[in-house]
């Protein structure tokens, strides 16, 4: 059994877990990018591209770099982008997390009104669901008029029929 | 190549295997469930690559057990969770894929959020009290207190509405 990465390979396990260092670079001072969205893009970007740049010099400079290498050093970037990606989510965007920190920043106990209105600054659940309708709107897969939403055309209802059925693959509960 | 074809081969096994314990194990954690059967999948690959392959190479083989693994967790997180989503499944229920938001609201967003707030009860971090109010317990502000560590590490200063970030 060969134990040793490939340069592709090795250099991606170096790159993959690089883009946490170049995340905290992009938050700070001068560097730093205020959408915490295009910040993680930018990480992951400079990453893909700083690995590319190498395997490239390495290849021009006649390395014999093999496809199988770069195809693994492809699926060891892409798994550190998802699971740190996820991770980022949790962070930045994490619900039950974030309701428990809204919660910590209130003196004394709360009723879920006052709870919630800490969790949204001052909003209300009818923009909670505006900001998660956003992600759907703004991807295309929904569209909405002034009364009603509704699905946006063969793309909204392939991945709306995809969500119940990969529910259903899970195990979960049908909404 | 063979490497990573045994890696995929045996991740790709290992998905129904994986939505067949979230059946029958419900009291295990969905990460728990994940995290084991990827670990499974990449000692099966090892076993596989060690006995009837003559070169087997480790990292290739990891590489495919591990992308196959993270995007079934990636997937299974989305259409677990995801608010959005329930959304989606709720137009694709109604007459024409057309809702009022009304409905959303009703029945999307504020069961969300109130399911959240029983969560966090049930996992001992917030406490109620008998005129339904709610307490952050020593336990949840010491979580919070790691989190915001971490946020301030990334320079997150607010956290929660996609708009806000």
């Amino acid at each position: 059994m060969h134990l040793y990465p490939g340069p592709a390979t090795g250099l991606a396990l170096l790159f993959g877990f690089f883009i946490v260092p170049m995340l905290v670079f992009l938050s700070h001072g001068t560097a730093r990018i205020d959408s915490a969205k295009q910040r993680f893009l930018t990480a992951i970007a400079l990453c893909i591209f700083a690995w590319g740049i190498i395997i490239g010099a390495m290849m021009m400079m006649g390395r014999s770099i093999s496809w199988p290498d770069i195809l693994a050093g492809s699926m060891i970037l892409f798994t550190a982008i998802v699971a740190f990606g996820i991770l980022w989510s949790l962070v930045c965007w994490g619900f039950t997390t974030s309701l428990l920190a809204a919660l910590c920043s209130i003196d004394g106990a709360a009723n879920r009104y006052a709870w919630f209105h800490a969790y949204g600054g001052g909003s209300s659940i009818a923009d909670f669901t505006d900001d998660r309708l956003s992600i759907l709107l703004g991807l295309g897969i929904a569209k909405i008029d002034e009364t009603s939403v509704m699905l946006s055309g063969r793309l909204g209802y392939v991945i709306a029929s995809s969500v119940i059925f990969l529910r259903r693959f899970y195990g979960l509960p049908d909404e | 190549m063979l490497s990573i074809l045994a890696g995929t081969l045996v991740s790709f096994a290992s998905i129904p295997l994986i939505a067949v314990m979230l059946r029958i194990r419900s009291d295990w954690t969905p990460v728990a469930v994940f995290a084991g059967g990827i670990a499974l999948s990449e000692g099966v690959a090892i076993v596989i690559g060690a006995v009837w392959f003559d070169r087997f190479y480790f990292w290739p083989a990891s590489a495919a057990v591990g992308a196959i693994g993270i995007t079934n967790f990636f997937v299974f997180s989305a259409v677990y969770k995801s608010v959005s989503l329930q959304m989606l499944g709720i137009l694709s229920a109604q007459k024409d894929c057309r809702a009022n938001k009304n409905l959303l609201i009703e029945v999307v967003a504020r069961p969300a959020v109130e399911e959240r707030m029983e969560l966090l009860v049930a996992m001992g971090l917030v406490a109620k009290a008998p005129d339904q109010t709610y307490s952050p317990t020593v336990e949840g502000l010491q979580t919070i207190a790691r989190l915001q560590k971490l946020q301030q590490l990334f320079g997150i200063n607010r956290s929660g509405l996609y708009r806000n970030t």
